[in-house]
Formats: C-alpha cells, sequence, structure tokens
C-alpha cells in the first residue's frame, strides 16, 4: 500500500510539474504547482522528515504559491492573449537540458542506491533539528535572519518603487 | 510515523467519496435545465461588463511578501519552542536576537508606510483618511 | 484508536479470519467516514444553533416550521440544496471551477485526522501535531482562491483576494501565539499538550486560587495568548466580525457567489469544520482539552455548588434588571449539583477526563464566536490590516518574551 502510494506521489510531483512548465495558462500553472509542492511534502514523509514537509507545506503552498497568484493579479488584462507563455528557443534549451541530464545520470547511475540503504526506526525530528540549530549551526541561524532582513527591506522598497 | 499521515490522507479520500455520492444523488434528482441567461455570471443583474479577471492593487503583494518573511521566522521559533524547555533560558537569548533584528525589518516597513492599507491622502475627503487628519495626527 | 477498533474487529470468531491489514484498512474506512459524517452532521447541528442563537439575540424566534421549534429547517435545508441545478457559469475557468471547492472541503477535513477527542479517540498521534494543524489549515487560502479566480467574476475575485490576504495576515500572530504554547510544553504533540494540562494549581503560578493547570491560568501572557488567538482564528475562518471577504452588503458572497446547490455546501461544510476545528484548538491548547475541571469528585460536587450560587445570584441579577424570571441556568445546575451529592457515581463521572468535557469546551468556544457575530460591527479592509500588522502583531511577539522570562521567574526552566 505504501508503495502504491509513493507511485502516486510520484506521478503527481511528475504531472503536475509538466503542467507547469508546459501549460499554456499561467494561473494553471501556478496552481499545478500546488500538486508538485503537496507532492515533494509526501516524498519527504516518505523519508521521515515529518517536520521539512510541513515546513515545505506552510512556507510554498501557504507562502510562496499565494505570493505568486497575487504577482499574477498583478498584471494588467491579465485574460488576454497575454496570459499564456510561449516556448521560445526550443532547439538551445533542449542542447541545455540534455546536458545537465548527462551531468545528473553520471553523478547518479554508478552508486548502488537500494544497498546502501539501512533501514533505521523513526524517531522525532523536532527536537533534533532544533537541538542542531541551537547549538552547533546557531551562527547560520542568526545570518539568515539577517538574510530575512534584508528580503523584507529589498522586497518592500522595490514594491515601493513601483507605487 | 509514516502511517499517520496515510491516515489523515485517507481521511480526505473517504471524505471526498461519501461527498461525491452528494453529487451523484444531485445528477439524479436535480433538474438540468441550463438556458442562456442562467449560465451567466452574476453582476447583480446587469449584463456583465467585461471578465472578472482585474488587476489588483501590489498592496495585496506586499502583503504576501511580508508575510513569507514572518512566515519563515515562525518556523523557525516552532523549532525553538520544542528546545525552549531542554536547552534553557540561554536559548532564548539567541532568539531573540533573531527576533529583534526581523522587528527591525518590521519596524522599517511600518515606518516606511509599507503596512498601511489606504496609501493615499484624500485632498479634499473628509474622515479618517482626509489630509486635514492626517496633518493633524502627524503634528501632534 | 484505529489499531484497537481493528483489533476490536478481530475479536468476533466470524471477522477473525479478516487478517490485521484487512481490519486495519476497515476500520480506518470506518473511522474516515465518521470523521466526514461528523463534520457534515456538525454543520447541520451548528447552522440550527447559530440561527437560534442570533435570534434570540435579537429578540426573535428563529426557525420555528420544520419539526418542534424548527430542528429540522437545516435538514430541509441540505436537502433542498441537494435537488438544486448544478450550474457552472458560462465564462468560468471550468477546470479550477470544480476543483476549487474540494481543496477547501478535503483540507479542512484532513486537519480533524491530528485532533484528540479525548485520551484515546484520536486517529493519527503524529509528533508534530500543532504544526500539522496550522500547515494544513494555510491550503484553504489557495483553495479559496482558486474558487475565486475560477469564478470569473468581480465579487468573487474581489472576496477571495480580501480574503486570502487577510488569512495570511492573521496566521503570522496565530502562529506566534501557538508558539507560546509549545514553548511552556515543549512538544508539538496535540496529546502531550493536553495531559501537560492535568490537576489543579494556583493561578498564575503565586496567586493562591486553586484552579486547573490550563494554560489559560498558567501566566498572565498565556491568559493574554488565548485572546489573541481567539481574534486570530475568527480572522482566519472568515467569521463575523472579519468577515469582508464574503460581506454581504459589499460583495454579494465573495468567493461563493457563483456557486449554487451542492458545490455551495462544500464551502459551507468547511466554513463550520473550520469553525469547530478553531474551537477544537483553543480548547486543547489553552481549556485544558479533554481533561476535567475538577481534580476529584468532591472537587466536582464543591465545583456545582458554587456554580449553582453563581446561578441563583445571575437570575436574582436579571430579575432586577429585567423584571424576568428565567430558571433555566438555575434548574440546569441544581439538578446536577444535587445529582453530584446524591451519586457519588456521577460526581466521580464529572470529574474523569473524558470526551464530554472536550465538547462542552468545543461547544462554549463555538458559542463565544456566535456571540461575536452578534455583538460587534464588521470591521473595514484597512481597519483589519491594521489590527493584524500593527496591534496583535506587536502584542504577541510581546507576549512571546513575556511567556519566556515568565517561565524563567517561576523557575519552569534553567538558564
Amino acid at each position: 500500500m505504501a508503495d502504491f502510494i509513493f507511485w502516486i506521489i510520484w506521478a503527481l510531483i511528475v504531472a503536475s510539474a509538466a503542467l507547469v512548465a508546459f501549460g499554456n495558462n499561467l494561473i494553471h500553472s501556478v496552481f499545478a504547482l500546488m500538486g508538485t509542492f503537496l507532492g515533494v511534502a509526501g516524498i519527504y514523509i516518505f523519508l521521515n522528515a515529518d517536520f521539512l514537509a510541513v515546513t515545505q507545506i506552510v512556507v510554498y503552498v501557504g507562502g510562496i504559491l499565494v505570493l505568486l497568484v497575487f504577482g499574477i493579479m498583478l498584471t494588467n488584462k491579465i485574460s488576454s492573449a497575454q496570459i499564456s507563455q510561449s516556448s521560445v528557443q526550443k532547439w538551445l534549451g533542449l542542447i541545455v537540458v540534455l546536458g545537465v541530464l548527462t551531468i545528473i545520470l553520471t553523478a547518479v547511475l554508478p552508486h548502488d542506491w537500494v544497498g546502501s540503504i539501512t533501514p533505521m526506526a523513526f524517531n522525532e525530528t523536532v527536537a533534533g533539528i532544533g537541538k542542531l540549530l541551537f547549538t552547533e549551526y546557531l551562527i547560520l541561524f542568526e545570518i539568515a535572519s539577517v538574510l530575512l532582513l534584508g528580503a523584507l527591506i529589498g522586497a518592500a522598497t522595490l514594491a515601493r518603487k513601483e507605487l | 510515523m509514516q502511517e499517520h499521515y496515510g491516515i489523515a490522507l485517507a481521511f480526505g479520500a473517504v471524505a471526498f467519496l461519501l461527498m461525491y455520492m452528494g453529487f451523484i444523488i444531485q445528477k439524479l434528482i436535480a433538474p438540468n435545465n441550463k438556458t442562456e441567461l442562467k449560465m451567466d455570471t452574476y453582476e447583480c443583474g446587469e449584463e456583465p461588463e467585461g471578465d472578472g479577471w482585474l488587476q489588483f492593487n501590489i498592496r495585496f503583494y506586499v502583503v504576501a511578501l511580508i508575510f513569507i518573511i514572518f512566515d519563515i521566522e515562525v518556523v523557525f521559533l516552532f523549532l525553538w519552542a520544542v528546545v525552549f524547555k531542554e536547552l534553557g533560558f540561554l536559548t532564548f537569548v539567541e532568539v531573540f536576537v533573531f527576533m529583534a533584528i526581523l522587528i527591525v525589518g518590521l519596524a522599517y516597513a511600518w515606518v516606511k508606510g509599507d503596512l498601511d492599507w489606504v496609501k493615499m491622502k484624500l485632498k479634499y475627503g473628509t474622515g479618517r483618511y482626509s489630509a486635514a487628519r492626517l496633518h493633524e495626527a502627524e503634528t501632534k | 484508536m484505529i489499531q484497537s477498533l481493528a483489533n476490536w474487529i478481530l475479536s468476533f470468531d466470524i471477522l477473525a479470519g479478516l487478517g490485521n491489514p484487512i481490519a486495519w484498512g476497515l476500520s480506518l474506512f470506518i473511522v474516515s467516514a465518521l470523521i466526514f459524517v461528523f463534520v457534515a452532521v456538525n454543520a447541520i447541528v451548528l447552522v440550527y444553533i447559530e440561527r437560534k442563537v442570533s435570534a434570540f439575540m435579537q429578540v426573535r424566534l428563529g426557525p420555528m416550521r420544520v419539526g418542534k421549534f424548527g430542528s429540522l429547517q437545516t435538514v430541509a435545508d441540505a436537502l433542498k440544496l441537494l435537488q438544486k441545478e448544478d450550474i457552472i457559469p458560462r465564462s468560468a475557468d471550468k477546470i479550477l471551477f470544480l476543483i476549487g471547492p474540494w481543496v477547501i472541503l478535503v483540507a479542512s477535513v484532513v486537519t480533524f485526522a491530528a485532533i484528540p477527542f479525548s485520551d484515546t479517540l484520536l486517529a493519527a498521534d503524529m509528533s508534530i501535531g500543532l504544526f500539522y494543524v496550522v500547515s494544513i489549515s494555510s491550503i484553504v487560502v489557495l483553495g479559496i482562491v482558486m474558487a475565486g479566480w475560477a469564478s470569473n467574476n468581480k465579487w468573487s475575485l474581489y472576496g477571495a483576494m480580501r480574503s486570502a490576504a487577510q488569512i495570511i495576515s492573521y496566521e503570522i500572530p496565530v502562529g506566534i501565539t501557538l508558539i507560546a504554547v509549545v514553548a511552556v510544553v515543549g512538544s508539538l504533540n496535540l496529546q502531550t499538550i493536553v495531559q501537560a494540562q492535568g490537576g489543579t494549581g494556583n493561578l498564575f503560578y503565586w496567586i493562591p486560587l486553586p484552579l486547573p493547570n490550563w494554560f489559560i491560568f498558567h501566566s498572565p501572557f498565556l491568559f493574554l495568548a488565548a485572546f489573541i488567538y481567539l481574534i486570530g482564528a475568527t480572522a482566519e475562518i472568515n467569521r463575523t466580525p472579519f468577515d469582508i471577504p464574503e460581506s454581504e452588503s459589499e460583495l454579494v458572497a465573495g468567493f461563493m457567489t457563483e456557486f449554487s446547490g451542492l458545490r455551495w455546501a462544500l464551502f459551507f461544510l468547511s466554513e463550520y469544520a473550520n469553525a469547530t476545528l478553531v474551537a477544537f484548538l483553543v480548547a486543547i491548547i489553552f481549556l485544558g482539552g479533554w481533561q476535567s475541571p475538577f481534580s476529584n469528585y468532591a472537587g466536582a460536587q464543591i465545583g456545582f455548588s458554587i456554580l449553582t450560587l453563581l446561578a441563583v445570584m445571575w437570575t436574582l441579577f436579571v430579575k432586577a434588571k429585567t423584571q424576568r424570571l428565567s430558571f433555566y441556568p438555575l434548574g440546569l445546575s441544581l439538578m446536577i449539583t444535587i445529582a453530584a451529592w446524591l451519586f457519588p457515581g456521577f460526581a466521580i463521572w464529572l470529574a474523569s477526563p473524558g470526551l464530554f468535557w472536550m465538547l462542552i469546551k468545543v461547544g462554549s468556544v463555538i458559542f463565544l464566536l456566535m456571540w461575536f457575530r452578534w455583538t460587534f460591527p464588521r470591521l473595514r479592509v484597512d481597519q483589519l490590516m491594521y489590527v493584524s500588522w500593527k496591534v496583535i502583531l506587536p502584542i504577541s511577539l510581546f507576549n512571546l518574551m513575556g511567556v519566556a522570562v515568565w517561565m524563567w521567574l517561576t523557575g519552569e526552566i534553567h538558564f
């Protein structure tokens, strides 16, 4: 059953990602992205990373996607032909994609993935992540706040310029 | 652990199935008599003008941007809250620095007026956002 | 809970041959179906109660025709919805129009998986239950925007955008108040949070008033946090006074304008499911969940005696104010008190934790939400944003620091 659900999630991710990439309707693409994000959250669940999965939903589905929708709503004449996206430079894109794919495959294929798995019992992740974050990676945590501050101020300034 | 989320998934699936049965019943007993007017967009009895996909103000976007920043802060704070009792009060000082830096951002957005929903001043208007009232508030 | 139901199924001789996986799947289906029935029946009952409450608050009678005291009115309404024509507007974005309401409904039903109804009635004992509930309820925003966009109607899109902006604005203060509670417990598991609130202790640690160890009595900061949470949650579920996304006088029905029949019922179900969910969360996090307010059966007897005294005073107060004699609260509390003194078994049952107390607390919070609805006028959009970003958010951040310092002062944590 778990395998079955895993393949359904896999299909959901691939199908919705394809819809995002190839869809002609911008807003459909945004909502298809929700399927991808939820599917990735499902994959995190299969990796026993429950906190990461829920964070994925909070930040990406509840935050980034709303931002994308609001961004689209900013566009004037959204319903007219400008809404559709067209594929430009298909051949160049294909070459780049094939190149990247080759690099990834040469890295992925030689490794014996199935043999290197050691099944582990699930233990709670939240406390572990928290402890690491507030002891070993404290500096990074504080730097993250500066990064967020920069993002906040930059975003607010950019948005104000357009007014 | 995974079966907990499987249970959640089953809750959604069963709710979908049971509610869908209602839709099947509706299909069987409800009238199906579509007319041109019935399929029209509702605009208070008037004929719809253009389509409904309007352009929205940028302030929605700004609110969403600030929201994402604070959403990430909330995620970090959830992590802190779980280990707070275990690691002691010192982590609060660490998190206080984190919060203070973001509060600076909030204060910046506040002072610069990004948190105001109504940004314009009404020159000749009366009431809360009229120029006279705002000027009065500023000089106070 | 699901495993124990499966064990119960397997305990019958005829069904023992099913084997554990099938019995488990069967009980999973039963529990899921029960939750959906709970959500549906709950919505029907709550609509009736809401109409009656609003009627009584406005000195009206409310629904009276269908059934005794109009009690079958909402059932009749549901049947009416079932036979309405299913209309999808011509210019609507058909796919999103079909998906949108389902996203909202499924998201609000799925959250109930992590909610502990009592010490044993809990479907999924997730270690990050609280965070899970917060995250899944943030999916609702996208469902609303989807439905509003798909309608291709100006009212719908305005309502959806306002709703989305409102929900995301209030999610931050709500999250931060929840963090204050998590800091006290040190766990995100909802069952652990409830268990941490057992027994009796002093009010605010120092004031010698023996009250249950509920988090609302933990410190002045958590007391404040409960109210911040209630305000923020009211805004998140789009209820009055924060119902500008669907304010009838401005936006017809907000994002649900173009939906009719059962499709509209999906919104309706999820709206009441969300209201119930908020009530459950308030009960679990601040009011001790399924814990009984009485530590032992003598406590139950004395507690209800005090309640009867209060009811006597209330009756006299109402008599002095309005010249009307209303015996309902007095009669009810007197009956419970006499029963508690006469039958120790009843008092013991009152003092024991369980589903009864959970539902009492949830019902009280829902009543409070209805009371809000008929007491406060609707806020304006800019006032709404003002309250969220400039009032509640700073207060909740300050509150979080206050809780941390309080815990240090009372010696709950070391340095």
